[in-house]
C-alpha cells in the first residue's frame, strides 16, 4: 500500500483500518507502547553500553525497570498501567548449558539469576496508584539458556525465562493482591547479560487473589529492562538454577 | 555433541541493506496483512520465522563475529564489569538491530500464543498489536538509518 509513492506505515494502516478496537491509541489508556528501552535502539549519541555476546563474572546488579500491566479488578474495571522503578538481582556464574557442549562460551552458556527486589509504581484513573513488588520469601529468579531458533544449531540467541510472584498494591481497592501460588512467567530472547534493552512478556493471564478470594485478572504484563545503575562483583554465586529452568507457555 | 553456530573469525562485513531488503520483502507485507485482519497470528508467525531463522540469524552471527574480531576470541567468562568500551563503537552500533529483532520475535510469539488461528481483531491485548505496528515501522527506520550512514 502506498500514498503518492510513499509506503504507508504499518501503524497508519492499523489506525486507519480499524479492525482492532482501540488501535487509534485509546487502548493504551495512559500507558505507552512497549518497544524496548531507548538503549536498545542505538542511533547517534546512543551507543550500546553492555558488552554483547560476553560472559561476565557473578555480580549483584541494579537496573531500571518499566512494567506495563493490563489488569482487570472486579468492581473497579480494566486498565493498562505504566509502572517505573528498579530491579535488583544476583547473577550467578555461567555454566555450560548446551547439551553435549564441552567448552564454555557465550553460545553454550546457561546463566541463572536470583531476583532480589522489584519495586515499580504507576498511576491509573481506575485503580489509583499501583505499586508492584516481588515476594522476597518466595523463590524467584531467571534462567538465560541456549535456544535453537533454527531448529538445529545452537546460535547466540538465548531464551530468558523469569519467574516472579508479584504483589499488586492497588489504592482504590484498598488491598494487596497477588497470583497466589502461581508464579508469573515472563520470557524474552536475549543476546547480552545483563539484558539491557530487553523486553519480556507474559503469554497468558493470571488470576489475582485477595487472600483466597479471586478479585481480578492480570491479563498481560510487559517488562522493559533499562539502564544498569549499579554493578557489584561478588566472589561466587552458585545456585541450583535448574529450579528456575521452566518454559513459559 | 550439539552443533553450535559460533562466530567466525576474520574480517566481517555486515550487510544491513540486504537484511532490510529481506525484511521489507518477507516481514512487512505479513505485518500489514495482520493489522488489516487478513492474516491470522499463526500465519504471521509462520511468515516471520523463516526470516528470523534465515537472513536475521545470519546477520546476528555476523554481528557476533564482528564483535569477536574486534574484542578477541570467546574464552568463557571474561573479567571486569559488563560495560562496553566506546572504542568498539563500530561493532556496537549494529548490535541494537539484533536486540530489536529478538524483542520482536517474542512479541510475534505471544501474539500467536494468544490468538492462534484468529485475526488481530480477536485480541484482548490490543496494546500488543499497537506495540507490534510501532516496532515493525521503527525497525525499518532504524535499519534504513544504518544503511544510509554505512
Amino acid at each position: 500500500m502506498e500514498n503518492n509513492g510513499i509506503p504507508v506505515s504499518v501503524m497508519e494502516i492499523l489506525k486507519s483500518f480499524g479492525a482492532v478496537t482501540g488501535a487509534d491509541g485509546s487502548a493504551l489508556s495512559n500507558a505507552d507502547v512497549v518497544k524496548g528501552h531507548d538503549l536498545a535502539w542505538g542511533g547517534p549519541g546512543n551507543l550500546y553500553t553492555i558488552r554483547p555476546y560476553t560472559l561476565s563474572p557473578a555480580a549483584l546488579e541494579v537496573f531500571t525497570v518499566r512494567e506495563r500491566i493490563h489488569v482487570s479488578i472486579d468492581g473497579l474495571g480494566e486498565d493498562l498501567v505504566d509502572l517505573h522503578g528498579i530491579g535488583v538481582y544476583r547473577r550467578h556464574e555461567p555454566r555450560i548449558g548446551a547439551e553435549g557442549a564441552e567448552e564454555l562460551t557465550w553460545t553454550t552458556a546457561t546463566i541463572g539469576a536470583q531476583f532480589l527486589s522489584l519495586q515499580v509504581v504507576g498511576d491509573s484513573e481506575i485503580f489509583g496508584q499501583v505499586r508492584v513488588t516481588n515476594t522476597p520469601w518466595k523463590r524467584e529468579g531467571a534462567t538465560v539458556a541456549p535456544a535453537q531458533p533454527g531448529g538445529g544449531k545452537v546460535t547466540p540467541l538465548k531464551n530468558c525465562v523469569t519467574l516472579l510472584f508479584p504483589r499488586f498494591e492497588i489504592e482504590n481497592l484498598g488491598a494487596m493482591v497477588d497470583t497466589g501460588d502461581v508464579p508469573v512467567a515472563v520470557e524474552s530472547r536475549v543476546n547480552m547479560v545483563p539484558p539491557i534493552g530487553d523486553v519480556s512478556r507474559t503469554s497468558h493471564g493470571y488470576a489475582l487473589f485477595d487472600g483466597s478470594r479471586q478479585v481480578g485478572t492480570l491479563i498481560a504484563a510487559d517488562l522493559e529492562i533499562g539502564a544498569l545503575l549499579h554493578h557489584i562483583p561478588i566472589e561466587t554465586a552458585k545456585d541450583p538454577v535448574e529450579a528456575y529452568a521452566v518454559s513459559a507457555v | 555433541m550439539t552443533a553450535t553456530a559460533e562466530a567466525s573469525t576474520g574480517a566481517t562485513k555486515l550487510d544491513t541493506a540486504a537484511l532490510l531488503d529481506a525484511y521489507r520483502a518477507q516481514v512487512t507485507p505479513a505485518a500489514k496483512a495482520f493489522v488489516e485482519d487478513r492474516m491470522s497470528a499463526n500465519e504471521l508467525r509462520s511468515r516471520w520465522l523463516p526470516y528470523f531463522q534465515g537472513p536475521f540469524t545470519e546477520y546476528e552471527l555476523g554481528v557476533q563475529a564482528a564483535w569477536r574480531d574486534a574484542y578477541g576470541p570467546d574464552h568463557g567468562v571474561e573479567p571486569g564489569p559488563p560495560h562496553a568500551d566506546p572504542a568498539y563503537a563500530e561493532q556496537l552500533e549494529h548490535f541494537p538491530v539484533t536486540i530489536s529483532h529478538n524483542n520482536l520475535e517474542r512479541l510475534v510469539d505471544v501474539l500467536a500464543v494468544e490468538l492462534g488461528d484468529r485475526m488481530a481483531s480477536a485480541t484482548v491485548t490490543p496494546e500488543r498489536v499497537i506495540d507490534f505496528a510501532y516496532v515493525i515501522d521503527a525497525l525499518d527506520r532504524f535499519m534504513a538509518s544504518l544503511v544510509l550512514t554505512s
